[in-house]
């Protein structure tokens, strides 16, 4: 039988012709159970996959009453009486090829198939395991809730659900991936999401044609743009507060199944310095906060780079103090400024990474032991100078700041340190140029990222350089829609 | 052309352009040049009445037939030359590491900078045009500190004792730094909004802004004249707003940026151009125009009349584009 053979083929009537096509489809797999017993007279079986439902609703809802029928003449009159008799669960579906039926096993279904049907009943009873909501792991705040996406679909729909009560809510469900069948769930607000995007976003998820979807990694490429773009068109939330704040400015979001995160189409550049407790505290102090956010993703790539340039290239820039002061610490210092900064950030970088991907109680020695390695013996060393190591730890937190844009701060840190360590000032501007090039062009869906500020929309300024109050942002009524070009 | 602009938009490209052009003139300035330069601009704007018109009743440049398309190319590509040339003389003044190097030193940041803009003209128009809006907010920050730099440490003795060689040579001179027309009569058409007020708001922005920055030059180096080279450049090494630090590594910033953009912008018009009279040469259209650009700016530093013919032929496609556009269309009807 070749990969996908079985999954067009209609559903036999012979119930032992069935069985046996479906345990040939698993290749007798352990985890698929096949219980045949009597009912109504007529000979049926009741599929599930072992662990994906749960054993005491099945029983109570499913097994209970469906084993108990009244004699019926054939297989079609006992599904139209439970069709029409009980109602055994909520989530009902009906299948009528392989495809679907091992879909539906797959997904935690309790699936019921009799003597002479072509057809399989099946039952949403979902029990498996999941981790339960939890507060965001990546997106902390003080104000607002704490509660963030699972790994079940079908949580975080209802997360987003219970915070937007209303029909303009619409969330479509769609299978991705022709081994994984994974779920993927478009959501949008049916009267503020511009059309033209939605149709453009489904069109980007019919070429989806991979195996597997196992992140938002595997979806994201297909809908931003083929070109390179250093920073990405589309955003990630665990929040579903802010989810629903996007859904509301008529943004779309995509949920997958097996990922606590909501894909956010389309995603401008400022959003990346926004937070929930933004709009928790009072405007002046939101303005404040969004204005240190800024000022610390501009440091968190250049300030090594600047410094590097100034202190090799561009000492008239330096007060006579500071001056002497560098002077003094980068006298001892066996490496060249350049080669000294590059080490440090690429210490940095190891120990982070080693901190991630170790197991937590690992991760934490690592960071003390880095810590003090770094922080105390390369300085009493004179492998490193006090004021470099302050400018890079000054520059790393303020990458950590914005952490949605950590990956396109870390390369650019690097690439601007060499820019600037190799060609001062000018090397730093020329980057820039091409840098803030490929920012600008950076477009998904007719949506620029760096809107408000370049297409500028001085209505668009309300909530990206300051932070209007709500007396006022009630009468905005602001859709994303405003940046289209 | 579907990649449209803003008025906002054209009018930051075309305003670098012109301001770069400013930064690298070379010999003595007065309030007369600043004078020349607003009445040059006004003179601009009125031959470009032709232009505005074509472009409003929906004119595109593909109705103009090839000779003025050639003009137009020819006029930009001069001006891409000169551009690349006064950037390495005034490259000299402001501080580039290769440039120490010799003459292998001005070639890599040739390169460098040639490398850049066929990156920026390659993104497109409007990834260009919006990234313009940015880096022209920042010129206009930086420039607004030495402005305010120079007011304050200014001296007024300085304008009365900075030279005027004379109001017609002071206006010629604005009319020779007015290479970046034929660029303006390529991109005008890239316009979304209304085309009139994108022109009129450009050439009254570029008189007063060229203006406020040879002000602000002559206010700070009004005395020095003779001495200096390039007097804008200069001004801003000059000018120090703060008695405790020097700032002015920071004008080498503003200066790379805006001669990155200025070139670039003259790459994309050509680019375009070239997809227009020679539709047969389909790739690197980008980088065979900055090689010729790179190798006239090579050619134009011993090429005493280069900027005047430049400006002949940049002004004189910013005529025939319209004049043929309206022959043809008059045959045509």
């Amino acid at each position: 039988m070749k990969e996908n053979d079985y999954k067009k083929q209609r559903i036999y009537a012979d119930l032992e012709q069935n069985l046996n096509y479906i345990k040939k489809i698993t290749g007798h797999s352990t985890d698929i159970l096949v219980n045949e017993f009597v009912t109504g007279g007529i000979k049926c079986a009741f599929l599930c996959c072992d662990g994906m439902l749960s054993s005491r609703a099945a029983a109570d809802m499913v097994l209970s009453p469906i084993t108990d029928l009244p004699k019926q003449a054939n297989a079609q009159g006992l599904f139209d009486y439970i069709q029409a008799h009980m109602l055994l669960s909520a989530d009902r579906s009906k299948a009528e090829n392989y495809g679907d039926l091992m879909r539906l096993i797959h997904s935690g279904f309790a699936v019921f198939i009799a003597e002479g049907a072509d057809t399989a009943l099946a039952f949403g009873v979902q029990g498996f395991n999941t981790r339960g909501v939890q507060e965001p792991s990546g997106e902390g705040n003080i104000l607002g809730s704490h509660e963030g996406f699972s790994e079940t679909i079908r949580t975080n729909m209802s997360l987003i659900r219970r915070r937007l009560k209303t029909p303009e809510l619409v969330m479509k469900i769609m299978t991705k991936g022709n081994k994984s069948n994974t779920e993927i769930c478009l959501c949008y607000m049916k009267d503020r999401v511009p059309p033209r995007l939605l149709d453009r976003i489904m069109k980007s998820l019919d070429e989806i044609d991979l195996e597997t979807i196992l992140s938002t990694g595997y979806i994201r490429p297909f809908v931003e743009k083929k070109s390179f773009e250093l920073f990405s068109s589309t955003g990630l939330s665990e929040r579903p507060d802010v989810v629903c704040s996007k859904l509301i400015e008529g943004r779309a979001i995509i949920l997958v199944d097996g990922v606590p995160y909501g894909i956010i189409i389309p995603r401008l550049l400022c959003e990346s310095f926004h937070t929930i407790d933004d709009y928790a505290h009072k405007p002046f102090y939101a303005i404040f906060l969004r204005w240190i956010r800024y000022g610390a993703f501009i440091l968190s790539f250049l300030l090594p780079a600047v410094y590097t340039a100034i202190a090799m290239y561009h000492p008239e820039l330096l007060n006579s103090t500071l001056l002497m002061l560098l002077a003094k610490e980068e006298e001892n210092a066996p490496l060249s400024l350049l080669t000294e900064t590059f080490i440090v950030l690429i210490m940095y970088e190891v120990i982070r990474e080693a901190g991630v991907r170790l197991p937590k109680p690992v991760g934490g020695a690592v960071s003390i032991i880095s810590g003090l390695i770094i922080g105390d013996a390369a300085v009493k060393s004179g492998l490193v100078s006090t004021p470099l190591l302050t400018i890079t730890a000054l520059s790393v937190l303020g990458g950590l700041v914005v952490p949605d844009l950590n990956p396109q701060i870390t390369l650019l840190r690097f690439a601007f340190l060499a820019a600037g360590g190799i060609l001062g000032f000018f090397g730093i501007s020329i980057l820039a140029c091409a840098v803030l090039t490929n920012m600008c062009g950076t477009e998904d869906y007719g949506f620029p990222f760096t809107a408000p500020i370049s297409p500028f929309s001085s209505k668009g300024m309300g909530d990206t350089l300051f932070r209007m109050g709500f007396r006022k942002m009630q009468n905005r009524n602001f859709t994303v829609e405003e940046y289209h070009e | 052309m579907s990649n449209k602009i803003t008025t906002f938009q054209l009018c930051s490209l075309m305003l670098i352009n012109d301001i770069f052009a400013i930064f690298c003139l070379c010999g003595g300035i007065s309030a007369a040049t600043a004078a020349g330069f607003g009445i040059g601009s006004v003179l601009q704007l009125i031959i470009s009445v032709p232009l505005i018109c074509m472009y409003k009743k929906r004119g595109t440049l593909s109705d103009c037939g090839k000779i003025a398309k050639i003009i137009l190319l020819g006029g930009i590509i001069l001006w891409g030359g000169m551009l690349f040339s006064m950037l390495m003389k005034a490259g000299n003044l402001v501080f580039i590491p290769f440039e120490e190097v010799g003459k292998w030193g001005g070639i890599i940041t040739t390169a460098l900078i040639a490398v850049v803009c066929l990156y920026i003209a390659s993104s497109g128009i409007k990834a260009m045009a919006r990234s313009a809006v940015i880096a022209a907010a920042l010129g206009a920050v930086c420039l607004g500190v030495v402005a305010v730099s120079a007011i304050i440490h200014s001296d007024l003795e300085n304008i009365k004792s900075a030279e005027s060689t004379g109001f017609f040579h002071e206006l010629s001179k604005g009319f020779t730094l007015s290479g970046g027309l034929a660029g303006f009569t390529v991109m005008l058409g890239f316009v979304k909004d209304n085309i009139p007020r994108t022109a009129i708001g450009y050439f009254i922005g570029k008189a007063v802004i060229t203006a406020a920055v040879l002000i602000s030059g002559v206010l700070v180096c009004g005395g020095i004249m003779k001495i200096t080279d390039f007097p804008i450049v200069w001004a801003a090494q000059l000018t120090q707003p703060f008695s405790f630090q020097r700032i002015d590594s920071l004008f080498l910033i503003v200066f790379t940026v805006f001669a990155v953009y200025s070139i670039a912008i003259q790459a994309s018009a050509a680019e375009y151009l070239v997809g227009e009279v020679f539709p047969f040469i389909k790739r690197y259209r980008c980088s065979i125009i900055l090689v010729i650009m790179a190798a006239a700016g090579a050619l134009s530093g011993q090429w005493i009349h280069g900027n005047a013919f430049t400006v002949i032929l940049s002004a004189g496609g910013l005529i025939a584009v319209p004049v043929i556009y309206f022959i043809r269309r008059k045959i045509r009807l």
